[in-house]
């Protein structure tokens, strides 16, 4: 059986290798990233910028479409497209054309983000996460801390001259530097004022001196100043409108420059396994019905795995401070219950890994246990979408 | 055991809706067995196609079953036991001819080297080792034909189900193409094969089935059913008239009716042969 599997996938290599449109995609998807991040960049930083988010967007959105709309046209269950009176079983021709889909769709990235190494010159950031977040407040003239979660965000309420302290991990020297992710609550007494709702200061002992800050987008900053040995970090909300909280793994502190190839191949694997996973729901669909019912069902899936988790009225974090203030709130436990389900879907592509490489940081190692959990998925579907595609008649 | 063994084969299509809309066949019963060449003969939509596709499991029956040396269709011991050359050709346009075979080889058990050497072998007996290294999507409609008939060849299946296997060759390749078909014989393989062309399955079958609107009208083996039991024809050489007239004159006495006399046409087949014969010679 395995044979009869590699010589129809070895066919459906053929058929890719073969059709006019190769000619121009091999050559084309080593280059696309170099020559765009060279033709719309005008100095090396931006250069830098676009290579990464060429390279992180083709792979997060564009792969996944191409694996859907390919996945759609891959099976030719028709008598006169041939492979139908193959003299093997139809689950035989099922299981080779998905092989060789897959195939070519990794080589298909793999060339791509080839191009994204060949125009990364830049090093990318090896990061570490704050130990701890806890809250601290000045009452009475006394210094009142509570220790925060490890897992959730803590909260700093400004109206009560809270701030959230968050613990420098051990291994920095001279220069500290990072980058703070945050969530926001506004309380709608009034309307925000300032551009970023946070100050961030180094506190060592009874001294605090504020560090540079930059504002990367809505939700994070970044952070430079001289290293205090002993020193923590205190996040302080400036807005009193607008209630402040993170959490331990999104406070994090740059440690080394490292080559981007590692990150590189993490998302790489991430990318493909997901797309992977698309190919086999749209396989799955297309073994019992047509090209575009199957393309139909797999942007479906695409679009709720991927805009659901972030489309939910609230994030969690939210959800935690809504919680804490609001414990016998009489909500609907239905809709309750399906915005906990709709935030707590897992993404189909996580865009905190292709968010961190944007960041110029190293895509963690957990990335890859991310790519083997959408791999697993594709595997369990593709051997069913083989049995129903067994079982379909074929009157044409 | 038979080679092919249809019994109260049904077949109905049906809507999305589960509502009957055609039924294709009904009851229909045949065998074919070992050495035997069965020819399958009906107008358009009689359900020739669909017995065939429900014998290599494309299709599922309604009702009744088919069994291709005791397996049922669709089981991968009764698709190595069967080459089906469809009416349409089927081949990979990518491909070329030899590696076409050489896939259809492999799919069929043979090592890489004897679907190779298999290959070869066949394309030169279908007249195509000049295009064994050219993509089928360039050939002629009588070239993927000889190939599809090839790629079903190179599995030496048991048993060989063909529609229309002549469709689109010319005389000479139909004729090689019933040679083939009597040589298969020959060898001991059982052969259901439908044509348009009544003439060729004269030919070549050892029995006919005639289909129409799904039902079998009948069947029996070509003397059953083509000898004129109440005509007697007399060929003589040569064609001396006193001699025909006094045979003529004679019958006439005994009573007998003349339906007619005169020298016989020959087929425009054996004539095109014979000239592409003697053209050849010269």
């Amino acid at each position: 059986m395995i044979g009869r599997v590699l010589a129809i996938a070895g066919a459906g290599i053929r058929e890719a290798c073969r059709s006019r449109l190769a000619l121009l995609a091999i050559p084309g998807l080593v280059i696309a990233v170099p020559v765009l991040a060279a033709v719309l960049s005008h100095d090396a930083d931006t250069h830098a910028w676009l290579a990464r988010s060429i390279t992180s967007e083709g792979l997060q959105t564009l792969l996944p479409l191409a694996a859907i709309i390919g996945a759609g046209f891959l099976l030719k269950p028709g008598m006169k497209k041939g492979w139908t009176v193959l003299p093997s079983r139809r689950s035989e021709y099922f299981m080779g054309a998905a092989l060789s889909g897959c195939i070519v769709l990794a080589v298909g990235a793999a060339l791509f983000a080839a191009g994204g190494a060949i125009a990364a010159r830049s090093d990318l950031t090896l990061t570490r996460q704050s130990e701890n977040v806890s809250k601290q407040r000045i009452h009475d003239g006394q210094r009142q801390v509570a220790p925060g979660k490890t897992d959730a965000a803590t909260w700093a309420n400004p109206r009560y001259g809270e701030e959230l302290v968050l613990a420098i991990p051990e291994g920095i020297d001279g220069k500290l530097k990072g980058t703070v992710e945050y969530q926001i609550v506004w309380t709608g007494e009034a309307a925000p004022r300032d551009r970023s709702p946070v100050a961030v200061l180094i506190q060592s002992g009874a001294t605090r001196t504020p560090l540079n800050m930059n504002v990367q987008s809505r939700y994070r900053i970044s952070f430079e100043g001289d290293y205090l040995p002993g020193s923590s970090l205190v996040l302080q909300p400036t807005d009193p409108v607008l209630i402040v909280g993170t959490s331990p793994a999104r406070v994090r502190f740059d440690i080394e420059r490292v080559a981007p190839f590692g990150s590189l191949l993490r998302l790489l694997a991430l990318a493909v396994c997901a797309a992977t996973l698309c190919m086999a729901v749209v396989l799955f669909v297309r073994s019992l019905s047509t090209a575009p019912t199957a393309v139909l069902a797999g942007l479906l899936l695409l679009a709720t795995l991927t805009l659901l988790p972030s489309l939910a009225p609230a994030s969690r974090m939210a959800q935690d401070r809504r919680a804490a203030f609001e414990p016998n709130a009489k909500e609907s436990r239905f809709v309750a219950d399906l915005e906990a389900r709709a935030t707590s879907l897992p993404q189909l592509v996580p865009e905190s890994y292709f968010d961190e490489f944007l960041a110029a940081r190293v895509v963690p190692a957990e990335a890859m246990q991310a790519s083997l959990m959408r791999l697993a998925a594709a595997l369990v579907l593709l051997p069913l979408g083989a049995l129903l595609f067994r079982l379909r008649q074929m009157p044409k | 055991m038979p080679a092919v063994e249809i019994s109260n084969l049904s077949k109905t299509f049906r809507d999305f809706f589960g509502r009957r809309r055609v039924k294709a066949l009904d009851g229909l019963s045949l065998s074919v067995e070992p050495g035997e060449v069965f020819g399958l003969l009906g107008p358009n939509g009689s359900g020739k196609s669909t017995t065939f596709k429900i014998a290599v499991g494309l299709l599922r029956p309604s009702d009744g079953s088919v069994t291709i040396q005791g397996a049922k269709p669709g089981t991968l011991s009764a698709r190595k036991a069967t080459g089906f050359l469809p009416e349409d050709s089927t081949l990979l346009p990518f491909l070329t001819a030899h590696e076409t075979l050489k896939l259809h080889g492999a799919l069929a058990g043979l090592s890489r080297k004897q679907a190779s050497d298999k290959a070869h072998e066949l394309l030169e007996r279908m007249d195509l080792q000049h295009a064994a290294k050219r993509r089928v999507k360039g050939f002629s409609k009588g070239m993927q034909r000889r190939l599809g008939i090839a790629s079903v060849l190179i599995a030496d299946p048991d048993v060989f189900i063909l529609d229309e296997p002549t469709s689109g060759l010319d005389p000479l390749g139909a004729v090689s193409v019933k040679e083939l078909i009597a040589e298969l014989r020959g060898k001991g393989k059982a052969i259901l094969i439908s044509s348009h062309l009544l003439g060729e399955l004269e030919n070549v079958c050892d029995r006919v089935a005639f289909l129409n609107k799904g039902k079998l009208l009948t069947q029996g083996t070509l003397e059953e059913l083509l000898r004129e039991h109440e005509v007697h024809q007399l060929r003589i050489s040569p064609p001396d008239a006193e001699s025909i007239q006094a045979l003529e004159a004679l019958a006439r006495e005994r009573g007998l009716q003349v339906l007619s006399s005169g020298a016989p046409m020959r087929t425009l087949e054996a004539f095109y042969l014979s000239v592409l014969g003697d053209k050849d010679q010269s």
